[in-house]
């Protein structure tokens, strides 16, 4: 939290509530993950494409993309960014996810460049019979590139939060959460 | 390449939950013992965690027991 600086203590008080608080519960559990996960990718794929055709909308798809991004640090308790209060095991949990999200970054990466070639090399020897010539098949201006930026840079913060599992907290009403803890 | 798939790792089985229930301390409590979130520590007594050595011998002396009597590799 850059805006509300807390001293060292209080800071750490503070996350490790957010750690444990029956608040996020709604949040935390499985079905809440898989719904936040939905509902994220809607935004990014579908008002991504809403707004590469039309002007204007990318303020708001940019800040769709932070609620749903803030969404999901919540729904796994911000163990993505806040190193000091989680444990091994959230540890462990959250690097296998940070491995399995690089990987899947990278696949995303190969299958756009292998889809442009392709498109490249179609139009290219196929029906122009003039080359290869690398243009953007999206003849890009400045504001569809400015979408396109909002869309990559919501798809890699994205992977992290996919990739961390759908596996939540339990699905239990808050008695039934005091009761798992203090039993 | 690549990390083990889950099912091929080796699993540490324990008498956590006995322990702890005979010691009457809540998984909250043997978790603030220990330094860890308390569902950390019903992952390890359903044996979907395997604790680190640290974290075994830091329950054992919260428990006052010796780590091989609440962990083990054979299911007992």
């Amino acid at each position: 939290m850059a805006f509300i600086k807390l001293d060292n203590t209080s800071e750490k008080k503070f996350k490790r509530w957010v750690g444990s608080t029956e608040i996020l519960l709604g949040m935390t559990n499985t079905y809440a993950r898989v719904a936040i996960t939905v509902i994220s990718y809607l935004v990014l794929v579908g008002w991504g494409f809403y707004s590469l055709h039309f002007e204007t909308a990318a303020v708001g798809y940019a800040i769709a993309l932070l609620v749903c991004l803030v969404l999901q640090a919540a729904s796994v308790r911000f163990i993505f960014n806040w190193d000091e209060v989680i444990d091994e095991y959230q540890s462990k949990r959250r690097d296998a996810a940070y491995r399995k999200a690089y990987k899947r970054i990278r696949q995303i990466f190969l299958v756009i460049l292998l889809l442009w070639f392709i498109a490249t090399f179609v139009v290219g020897y196929i029906q122009d019979h003039s080359g290869l010539k690398f243009e953007s098949p999206l003849y890009m201006d400045n504001y569809r590139s400015v979408v396109v930026a909002i869309f990559l840079a919501g798809l890699m913060t994205l992977q992290k939060y996919v990739n961390y599992g759908m596996k939540g907290e339990p699905f239990v009403s808050v008695q039934e959460y005091r009761q798992l803890r203090d039993s | 390449m690549g990390r083990k798939p889950k099912a091929d790792e080796e699993l540490v089985f324990n008498k956590l939950e006995l322990f702890r229930t005979k010691a009457k301390m809540s998984r909250q409590q043997l978790a603030d013992a220990v330094n860890v979130h308390y569902q950390t520590i019903g992952y390890i007594e359903r044996n979907e965690y395997s604790p680190s050595l640290v974290l075994a011998l830091r329950i054992a002396k919260a428990l006052n027991k010796k780590v091989e009597q609440i962990f083990s590799l054979e299911e007992n």
